[in-house]
């Protein structure tokens, strides 16, 4: 039997995959333009500043998928006999966090500049030789930070779900954040313009609760995974489809008298444990290779498959038991 | 937010309704009304001994009056207790020689410099200039008695400071502002001590008058330097 490997991948997968490696790239560099573009018009707006928070934040999706994405194909060794899949997984936990925390950070801030009256001033510049109320460079760069990341979150929406990548997916989500705050940002700038001094901090503190909402879902997504919760669908709605299909295929093998099936993520894979009470002792070695090679046709995710015989199985939750032939005399 | 936007941009271009606006409505009240300004000394840019203030921003500010029909009422004090009726919106502007880059940043709107000034090493010659521009070091040179250029001096370069009271009035090298140097027939080194970022100050969020008067003192960067030169005397 082949000991797990790293992650590989079939060939139509990867050809996916390439094509999101190369939209990742595009993302960053996309990114970083509009970081520049948000950083020169900043001014003393709060929700500019949650704009510029967001955007700054979003390019942890996608360089934790790029880091994951070389990181992930290296074969298991002395110091990481399970392979790096997992890495990806820290990236995850730590951009949730860093969501939740600046999210949290400016509510209370705005809230705070709501409570004491703060009146956002925002001037002429001169650019060149062009003079221009700040405000309309302002909503310039809210939408070059809104459009783009609208189109970009629409495509790796897509492309998440033919991967089935939660990585991906929160990028594609994280996108969604971006054009919604720089909405709510617009409408704070267009909001001052009117003489509305409150809509600036209204808008930073919806954009709060926004990113906020997103850091706890994530977290929650994160901490699911770290503590072995069981695979779920990449976009955390539900369990994946996979756990019930290799549950299935392990209760349709003859010698199977009953079983105890495991599954938790390794990162992009999933590994798989089955306790197998068998009907009878022959061929056992035979038996176990084939039930996991036949496990492994199954998908290109179940790569880590470990199948164990074993006299019976005490105490094990009602929700991984599969089988249950009645009992024949002498088993 | 599509239709705000055109209606913004038809707004602006022409120019007939106000945008952006302030929200307690300071342009409207100040137009053909009363302006109050809150002025310290700090010469040139605001003199408040005689009978009548003067100084480059005093002088700005009274053309600035006239262009939106507004009578300029004076309001003398400390700059801190201008600027926190500034803040309570007792006061239009604040007129005290402010620096852009200045803490009020936090309570008070700062306009865009009018004026850039900077503070130099000049000498009286060429020759001295050029070996000044190279090395500083242990050089005697004459600047104010008790100021932050003699500070600044003193702190950032190894130049031996030789505080005088009148740098003007001193031959050598000297520490001075560079729109000194052509009057006091100074040649400037390299060296530069500070640069001053001249601004006025107005009531936080009042954007609608802040654009105003940014405007006006946009346009009239070259007018601020010939008011510099007729208020600044040897």
């Amino acid at each position: 039997m082949r000991y797990p490997a790293g992650s590989e991948m079939p060939p139509s997968v990867q050809e996916v995959q390439r094509k999101v490696i190369r939209l990742e790239w595009i993302t960053i560099a996309y990114l970083l333009t509009a970081i520049t573009a948000i950083y020169f018009t900043l001014g003393s707006s709060q929700a500019m500043k949650g704009a510029w928070l967001e955007d700054m934040l979003s390019l942890a999706p996608p360089i934790a998928f790029l880091i994951s994405a070389r990181v992930r194909y290296r074969a298991p060794d002395r110091r990481h006999p399970y392979g790096y899949h997992r890495a990806v997984e820290v990236a995850f936990l730590a951009a949730a966090l860093a969501l939740l925390i600046m999210g949290s950070y400016l509510i209370v801030d705005s809230a705070l500049d709501l409570l004491k009256g703060d009146h956002p001033p925002i001037g002429m510049v001169e650019l060149f030789d062009w003079q221009v109320w700040l405000g309309w460079l302002m909503l310039a760069a809210l939408i070059w930070s809104a459009v783009p990341a609208f189109i970009l979150g629409q495509m790796k929406k897509k492309l998440a779900a033919e991967l089935h990548d939660k990585v991906l997916y929160a990028d594609a989500q994280m996108n969604k954040a971006d054009w919604l705050t720089a909405s709510a940002a617009m409408a704070g700038v267009i909001g001052i313009g009117f003489g509305l001094w409150w809509a600036d901090a209204v808008a930073a503190i919806v954009i709060g609760i926004d990113i906020a909402h997103d850091g706890v879902k994530y977290s929650r997504g994160a901490v699911a995974d770290i503590i072995d919760g069981e695979p779920r669908r990449h976009d955390v709605e539900g369990t994946h489809p996979l756990v019930a299909e290799v549950k299935r295929a392990v209760a349709e093998f003859e010698w199977v008298q009953e079983a105890a099936v495991r599954m938790r993520e390794l990162g992009h894979i999933f590994s798989v444990e089955v306790l197998v009470v068998p009907v009878d002792g022959e061929d056992l070695i035979d038996r176990v290779e084939d039930t996991v090679a036949a496990i492994r046709e199954i998908d290109w995710k179940l790569q880590d498959v470990v199948v164990s015989p074993v006299r019976e199985i005490d105490g094990a939750p009602d929700a991984v038991l599969v089988g249950g032939r009645p009992m024949t005399a002498g088993a | 937010v599509r239709k705000v936007l055109l209606l913004g941009l038809i707004c602006v271009t022409l120019d007939g309704c106000q945008y952006p606006r302030d929200p307690e409505g300071t342009l409207d009240r100040v137009s053909g009304g009363v302006m109050h300004v809150g002025i310290s000394e700090s010469d040139p840019w605001v003199r408040t001994g005689a009978s009548k203030p003067g100084g480059v921003e005093v002088e700005l500010l009274e053309r600035f009056a006239r262009t939106i029909d507004a009578r300029i009422e004076w309001v003398e004090g400390s700059e801190s207790d201008l600027i926190e009726a500034l803040e309570g919106r007792k006061l239009d502007v604040v007129a005290a020689g402010l620096d852009r880059r200045s803490e009020w940043q936090r309570v008070a709107a700062l306009t865009r410099p009018y004026l850039t000034t900077k503070v130099v090493i000049a000498a009286p010659d060429e020759a001295t200039a050029d070996a000044l521009s190279s090395d500083l070091g242990g050089r005697r040179i004459a600047v104010e008695a008790n100021s932050p250029e003699a500070s600044k001096l003193s702190q950032d370069t190894d130049a031996i400071p030789r505080e005088v009271d009148d740098p003007a009035e001193v031959g050598g090298p000297v520490v001075v502002d560079d729109f000194m140097l052509d009057e006091l027939g100074l040649v400037a080194t390299d060296a530069e001590l500070d640069e001053h970022e001249h601004c006025l100050a107005v009531s936080l969020g009042e954007n609608a008058f802040l654009v105003k008067l940014e405007r006006f003192l946009l346009d009239r960067e070259h007018e601020a330097s010939q008011i510099l030169e007729q208020e600044w005397r040897p």
